[in-house]
């Protein structure tokens, strides 16, 4: 009797797991032939592979209006979260079932470039009448660009925002922020809207790089990066003040929640829930604001305060091709078509990011009539590109480490800066 | 006489393969999704992985970089604490359990079902929803302690002290139903006989427990507690969910297996990554073999 209910079980493991291994090996199926135009003869099947579904509306789009000018090939997008993006890509690179289009981020061009899996696209820009280089943003085409090779094309830019709450600024009876701003305006309008009592806090000001503390360090004319990047920037006091500038909205002010209270509650929740007046988000997150009932009717954008200067992190993604995809021309077709004026249209009219073609830049205005979402493009004149190196998610983590006891107000930047220093730039050593 | 023999032959090669054939699938998918990428990964802890898979042999360096690595010993010692704390408290909550939800009660189905839930719902579900719970400010958990009187605003998810005992709560209800499953077959197995003849002899329900029930459901506490070990070990979703990155008391509730995803795929060290588990799976292998003699001193089979 026990053996026969052991037994059972067993069997019934048995059978799960070779279920299991059935479905994953079920997924194969990659050249579906697809029956609506089996008239035509056959039609090329591309899978464009992106991982924002805020953004996938616009994708799609794009996607639609490509496949109608192109009765030949179907593009099929497909969207995987950041999250399991990159293993996923990597893996699928490694086993030679890579999307024929996809995403390009700055954290890891360096990565792809090295591995000679995407498709060097300079050929394709060099012979093409319509497209020319120099009408996406200089730093990204120079980003995307490795050992003279094109390995990416910009696709939209983003900037990061002063966004606020204008009920509560109307509460205070503050004037609302505007390019006049100063880093002092900032903190003084902080600490008016700042109601403990409530649970208000002026402004939110998370350990947060490209939403925080390295739009500030660029304000102040410190560097996160030397410019051969072999240096930290932590070894130049105005980097060291900036930060610590920042740092001190929480630990000293307590203008903005503290970092545990983060550890509960992220900025965009404080930010949702009226209980945040002002906050830095970057343009990709204009759809969340929108999508939400309360921030959508009570918040706006204008562009960050200035302190010696004006500075806003800008950073762009940009669409790559697999170097071994079975159908490299109509994937440069439709690549084409994602650069081109009336794919970089579509994108900002869907709001999905701001294009990055000059002069589609206003398209994405009209996405969000009820923010001031010019801002963002205004602040191109200043942009800053996001600091990026080979190895950038490894030098992010220690700087994230060495700053995580500054946030908590158990050490000051003065004093994290030399350890900081020095780890990142035992890790942009490697790089060389 | 000759023909038996022969047609035994036949049988007999005919069960070989059947047997053969019904576990391929499992077995060949153990090979190609188990065995060799173990053998795999042990090769990789001792190289350097570069991008996309190109490596250079470099010998024992990742182990000597991991000595000198106090996040990996924070690690290991957060894995550890973990265990200790989580297993007992597991197989102690889920014995209850299963004696609980073996008695013949109206609507025993359901209890049953509620203790068995967690086990279906996603981990990062579980981990997403007890993030709510736990939320300092808004979080079930402080409201209702504030209801009974404590007003200690437990900072469940941000306090280096608290961290692990909040990881060590989600685990023991996640894990708790599946055990209490596993033992519950084990309760239906013992004989009713045994229990009437304690009764006879005069035991109360607390000395049926201990002499009748305990000893004869050893064998299924004994699996329990390896698999539950195993599993406390491996524990990464519940903390990769609650705990982000800036999170100031990550590092006191980051498991080994955390530190191994964390080095492998978001800090691309693969090889490093690699060592790291190499070890994990020593340390279980090491106290696996610990319970295996052991448990003859106090299991008993039948």
């Amino acid at each position: 009797m026990v053996k026969n209910k052991w037994k059972k079980i067993g069997f019934s493991l048995t059978m799960a797991s070779s279920l299991f291994l059935a479905a994953c090996g079920g997924s194969g199926g990659e050249e579906s032939a697809n029956g609506g135009n089996a008239g035509n003869g056959k039609q090329v099947e591309l899978t464009y592979m992106i991982w924002d579904t805020g953004q996938e509306p616009g994708m799609s789009a794009i996607a639609d209006a490509f496949n109608e000018q192109n009765p030949d090939i179907h593009v099929d997008v497909e969207v995987t979260p950041w999250d399991q993006y990159w293993t996923k890509l990597e893996s699928s690179a490694q086993g030679g079932s890579m999307p024929d289009v996809f995403w390009m981020h700055s954290n890891e061009i360096a990565k792809y470039s090295e591995g000679n899996v995407l498709m060097d696209l300079t050929e394709e820009f060099n012979s093409n009448e319509t497209l020319e280089l120099d009408d996406y943003p200089d730093e990204l085409v120079e980003l995307y660009t490795v050992d003279n090779q094109l390995l990416a094309v910009p696709k939209d830019f983003d900037t990061v925002g002063l966004w606020y709450n204008k009920e509560l600024f109307d509460e205070a009876g503050l004037a609302y922020p505007d390019d006049t701003w100063t880093w002092d305006d900032l903190l003084t309008a902080a600490q008016e809207l700042t109601d403990k009592e409530a649970g208000i806090y002026g402004i939110l000001a998370p350990l947060n790089r490209q939403e925080g503390y390295h739009n500030f360090i660029y304000q102040n004319g410190g560097q996160v990066l030397s410019d051969d990047k072999t240096e930290s920037g932590f070894r130049d006091q105005a980097t060291i003040e900036a930060v610590q500038w920042y740092a001190d909205l929480s630990v000293k002010h307590g203008v903005s929640p503290s970092s545990s209270q983060f550890a509960d509650n992220t900025n965009m929740s404080y930010f949702q829930s009226g209980r945040g007046a002002m906050a830095l988000f970057g343009t990709w997150m204009t759809a969340e604001i929108a999508s939400n009932e309360y921030t959508n009717e009570h918040a706006d954008v204008t562009v960050l305060p200035q302190e010696k200067e004006r500075a806003s992190i800008f950073n762009g993604l940009a669409n790559s091709v697999s170097a071994s995809t079975k159908h490299p021309e109509e994937a440069l077709r439709f690549l084409e078509f994602l650069s081109s004026e009336e794919g970089m249209t579509i994108q900002g009219e869907n709001g999905s990011a701001i294009p990055a073609l000059k002069g589609t830049e206003t398209s994405y205005l009209e996405a969000f009539p009820q923010f001031n979402m010019q801002a963002f493009i205004d602040q191109m004149d200043y942009r800053v590109i996001k600091p990026y190196s080979k190895l950038t998610t490894s030098w992010e983590k220690a700087e994230n480490d060495a700053l995580i006891p500054v946030f908590n107000g158990t050490s000051t930047v003065e004093e994290a800066a030399e350890t900081l220093s020095t780890s990142v730039e035992a890790i942009l050593e490697t790089e060389n | 006489m000759k023909t038996t023999s022969k047609k035994e032959q036949r049988e007999k090669r005919n069960m070989t393969f059947w047997g053969w054939a019904l576990i391929a699938p499992t077995a060949i998918g153990l090979l190609v999704l188990n065995i060799v990428p173990v053998i795999q990964t042990f090769i990789m802890s001792f190289q350097s992985v570069s991008t996309f898979g190109v490596s250079t042999w470099i010998g024992s360096a990742n182990y000597v970089r991991m000595l000198g690595d106090p996040e990996f010993w924070a690690s290991l010692q957060n894995t550890f604490v973990y265990g200790i704390v989580q297993v007992p408290v597991t197989v102690i909550l889920s014995t209850i359990a299963a004696v609980l939800v073996n008695k013949k009660i109206k609507g025993i189905q359901v209890y049953r079902t509620i203790y068995f839930l967690p086990m279906i719902a996603a981990p990062a579900a579980v981990a997403m929803v007890w993030r709510w719970m736990y939320n300092s400010e808004y979080g079930l958990i402080n409201v209702l302690l504030e209801k009974i009187g404590f007003s200690g605003n437990i900072q469940w998810l941000s306090n280096p002290n608290v961290v692990i005992w909040s990881l060590i709560i989600v685990g023991v209800w996640s894990s708790v139903g599946y055990n209490m499953i596993l033992l519950l077959a084990g309760l239906q197995e013992i004989p009713k006989s045994y229990y009437e003849a304690a009764t006879v002899d005069g035991a109360g329900p607390m000395k049926q427990f201990f002499y009748v029930t305990l000893p004869l459901l050893t064998p299924q506490l004994f699996f329990v507690l390896v698999t539950s070990v195993i599993s406390a070990f491996q524990v990464f979703d519940l903390i990769f969910v609650m705990f982000d990155v800036t999170n100031p008391a990550l590092r006191h509730v980051q498991s080994l297996v955390y530190k191994f995803y964390n080095e492998s795929f978001v800090l691309n060290s693969r090889g490093y990554g690699a060592a790291i588990v190499v070890v994990l799976v020593i340390f279980i292998m090491i106290i696996t073999a610990i319970q295996l003699i052991v448990q003859k001193k106090w299991v008993n089979y039948d």
